[in-house]
């Protein structure tokens, strides 16, 4: 079952050769990039340049269907409130009762939904691309000590088996008639609670097992730690670092040199 | 000499416990030996095993008086790292002891913590995995592979410190027939070629028997036998005493010189053989005529003949029953068609991935057939919510702790009644029945959390049981608790089955499947491969070998002693065969 809830997807791309490092400078400049862009057309551009960069690394389209499905109730949460909560000037598209909706505001929701997607197709970027071991490498040479880099790479790990463990406990309380989608609001988080837990508990004891696993194995070792594979800056990271880098420069002089609105 | 190990006087309380778990733990073990320790739930194996690498008390705390010796040095006197070189841990759960996201990583992880150069590392990688022969998935991630695989990688990543001991804690208890076959084989190799010290914590006696020099019994936290298999395990009284299950041989020869003044000593199936065989010399068909006297049938348990799939009013019955996960090609469950008839007590057998589970989930409803269909009391599963069905079909899931959340035990027994919507009338006299029935009166008022796993298993249980359902689902039930607790759970298992429930038991116990149900069904890649009374079942050897099930050493013992017709399926209808025939009164009563 726990095999459905893997995040790395093995593959042979450009991507899944680039140094982790680079690709998170990468991520993280497209980020702040994200958040410089303000206009619709272009942040829309700038999306489908997103997926397409993410649909080079040969994960299939279904990957990218799964971070659609992740965003949803967000996105359609911030398209819907938006308007209503920062009414803003300009043409009243429709009204309902004291809610009056104008176009620019709308337009404005629409925008911020799709930035927030951009967001999270740069991270599933890092995250489908990125193996653990790479990721405690490049988080250890970028200066995080080593235990905080295998802490913070055994945490992704685990996101999916808790998944897992989630479905399988909805599951068993399924099957003792627990009705999740009945009741009032406050009668809904309470069923809640027969989740949560079970959830915790089994929570505790893997960690628990896991820091005896990891000790048995000499992790925190007074020793100084070798690394099986050590990570070499390349041509292709060299290349990617240079565009990357120039690509945030142009965008930082278009926007408050020239002062031209994008 | 230095022993490999050396424990004198060990007493050991954790942080959080009043009192001592390991209550004076004397023991020398050679280099070389191959230790299995048997044990009921909660006898301080698991803290014995930690003690030995220094995890206890470097890590968790807690107070260790006394003195543990490794290969001469004391374990408080060198840090876990160190002795992380020495003694190589194995545990039970897959899912907190494989961390890394390839097999290479995991097995590298130690090596590299201790600062290994990287080409030593990758040789050792090379030969770690050849020993538990997976080098093939070398790449692979951990969490794709099967239950043996996963051990294995498991021995291999503590291997690749170069460890002189290994100590595994129940490293076979979770896997099916074959995984454990692989573990144990490696275990033997290791033991052999490579000259290891291996401590093994086992439940499984007949898998002991044939691997070990030397087995311990604790209990308590004190060491209560310790000698060689024959002595130990020959002990059968003392192992009851124990809550734990000597192999049936040995069960079989105690109760031979008891009942007939015989002076046998088996350790093993094939002491067994030889020594009976002698006896056995004549084809003997025994249960078969038996079974013709329909009172001595009823002397061993009712065992009404019954035709599988030919009852009329079938309570659940899958018709070309087809399903795979969605978004895979992967036909989990290939046209299955099965009908089980109200009062059936069906035990499903076979290995990890032959669909137990997956069909099992179709008759509550959590899955819905990709093709064909699923009848529960005549209805469709498709047009009925899993709330719906779960007043007809109750399901009690393998890991307690999936299920429990309530700060009582009584609460959590009627959280299924509220659900159904009963009256606090009703509700509370179908808790106080349940509670009676399971034996859990006494601990009504406890956190379920803080009990041991065979109550806790029995708190899941009663908390399905109390909502009445016709039909009662587990999916191993037994696993991981000691044979007493085993059981003991079968038996209100039973008595639920004598009082009308539909029984449906998951499980990779053959005995459990030989001697309490009265339909036996093995899957195999999705399909139903045998579906019949458990004699017809385990008569079937070469359906049974293809699907890698081994049938109980009893069956195993009177088919190989030419006992033709229906096979043996425990020790009590051995015991009366061989009354039989120690009589010599064979031959002309029964050819």
């Amino acid at each position: 079952m726990s095999a459905i809830y893997d995040i790395y997807v093995d593959r042979r791309s450009f991507l899944h050769g680039l140094d982790p490092r680079v690709k998170l400078f990468g991520v993280i400049i497209g980020m702040v990039i994200t958040f410089i862009f303000g206009s619709l057309p272009l942040v829309l551009v700038y999306y489908i340049l997103l997926v397409a960069i993410l649909l080079s690394a040969k994960v299939g389209m279904g990957k990218y269907l799964y971070i659609v499905k992740l965003m949803l109730p967000i996105t359609v949460l911030i398209i819907v409130f938006w308007p209503i909560f920062y009414p803003g000037g300009g043409a009243v598209l429709f009204q309902l009762g004291p809610l009056r909706v104008s176009l620019p505001s709308l337009i404005r929701g629409v925008t911020l939904a799709i930035r927030l997607n951009c967001l999270a197709i740069l991270a599933y970027i890092f995250l489908y691309t990125t193996t653990q071991r790479q990721m405690i490498r490049g988080s250890v040479k970028l200066g995080l000590p080593y235990k905080y880099g295998t802490m913070l790479s055994i945490s992704v790990r685990y996101i999916p088996t808790f998944g897992g463990i989630i479905s399988m406990i909805m599951e068993a309380q399924k099957a003792r008639g627990l009705e999740l989608e009945k009741g009032s609001f406050f009668q809904r988080i309470k069923k809640y609670v027969t989740l949560m837990v079970p959830t915790i508990i089994t929570a505790l004891k893997i960690a628990d097992n896991l820091a005896i696993a990891m000790e048995s194995r000499a992790f925190g070792a007074p020793m100084k730690k070798t690394y099986l594979i050590d990570l070499k800056v390349k041509r292709r990271d060299l290349i990617t670092l240079f565009f990357v880098s120039s690509a945030f420069v142009l965008v930082l002089l278009t926007k408050f040199w020239l002062q031209i609105g994008i | 000499m230095t022993y490999a190990i050396e424990v004198q006087d060990a007493y050991y309380r954790y942080l959080s416990s009043k009192d001592f778990v390991l209550k004076g733990i004397n023991l020398k073990v050679k280099r070389g030996e191959f230790v299995s320790v048997m044990g009921p739930t909660g006898a301080g194996k698991s803290t014995l095993c930690l003690t030995l690498n220094g995890i206890i008390p470097h890590f968790l705390g807690g107070e260790l008086v006394g003195q543990v010796r490794i290969l001469g040095r004391d374990t408080r006197c060198c840090d876990v790292s160190e002795l992380a070189q020495k003694v190589g841990l194995v545990f039970e759960e897959p899912e907190s002891q494989l961390f890394c996201t390839s097999v290479e990583d995991e097995v590298a992880f130690g090596p590299e913590n201790l600062g290994i150069p990287p080409t030593e590392i990758r040789k050792r990688i090379d030969w770690a995995l050849q020993v538990v022969r997976m080098i093939e998935y070398k790449h692979k991630p951990p969490f794709k592979l099967s239950g043996g695989q996963k051990q294995r990688v498991a021995i291999a990543a503590a291997l690749s410190m170069l460890p002189e001991i290994l100590v595994l804690d129940e490293p076979i208890s979770g896997l099916d027939p074959i995984g454990k076959m692989e573990v144990l084989s490696v275990l033997g190799d290791l033991k052999k070629r490579q000259e290891m010290t291996i401590i093994m914590v086992e439940h499984e006696s007949e898998e002991i028997a044939k691997f070990s020099d030397r087995v311990m019994v604790l209990d308590e936290g004190k060491i209560i036998s310790d000698g060689g298999p024959r002595e130990v395990l020959g002990d059968v009284e003392k192992l009851k005493r124990a809550k734990l299950c000597p192999p049936q041989v040995c069960e079989l020869a105690v109760t031979l010189n008891k009942r007939w003044e015989k002076t046998f000593s088996f350790l093993t199936l094939e002491e067994a053989k030889q020594g009976l065989r002698e006896l056995f010399i004549k084809p003997i068909r025994t249960i078969k005529t038996i079974k013709n006297k329909e009172n001595k049938v009823k002397a061993y348990r009712s065992e009404p003949l019954f035709y599988p799939n030919s009852g009329n009013h079938p309570i659940i019955s899958a018709e070309n029953l087809c399903f795979a996960y969605e978004g895979t090609d992967n036909q989990v469950l290939k046209n299955i068609s099965l009908k089980i008839n109200p009062g059936d007590f069906v035990a499903i057998i076979g290995q990890n991935g032959s669909g137990k589970t997956t069909l099992v989930k179709h008759f509550n409803g959590i899955l819905k057939p990709t093709r064909g269909d699923v009848y529960v009391e005549n209805i469709n599963t498709r047009e009925r919510t899993v709330a719906e069905l779960s007043r007809t079909v109750g399901y009690v899931y393998q890991n307690p702790d999936h299920q429990i959340f309530c700060p009582t035990v009584e609460e959590e027994v009627t959280f299924g009644l509220r659900n159904l919507g009963l009256s606090e009338q009703e509700i509370e006299e179908r808790a106080e029945s349940t509670l009676r029935l399971m034996g859990l009166g006494e601990i009504r008022e406890k956190p379920p959390t803080v009990l041991g796993l065979g109550e806790r298993r029995k708190v899941s249980l009663a908390s399905v049981v109390s909502m009445k359902t016709p039909v009662l689902i587990l999916d191993e039930p037994t696993t991981g608790v000691d044979w007493e607790t085993s059981l003991g759970l079968m038996e209100t298992i039973r008595e639920l089955n004598e009082k009308g429930h539909t029984i449906i038991v998951i499980t990779h116990n053959m005995r459990i499947a030989a001697e309490y149900a009265n339909r036996t069904v093995v899957m195999g890649n999705g399909e139903i491969l045998l579906d019949s009374s458990p004699r017809e079942v385990f008569s079937q050897r070469a359906i049974l070998k293809k699907a890698f099930l081994v049938p109980p050493q009893i069956t195993q013992l009177g088919q190989s002693l030419h006992v033709s017709g229906m096979p043996v399926l425990s020790c009590e209808e051995f015991y009366h065969i061989f009354s039989k025939l120690d009589r010599g009164c064979n031959h002309e009563r029964h050819l």
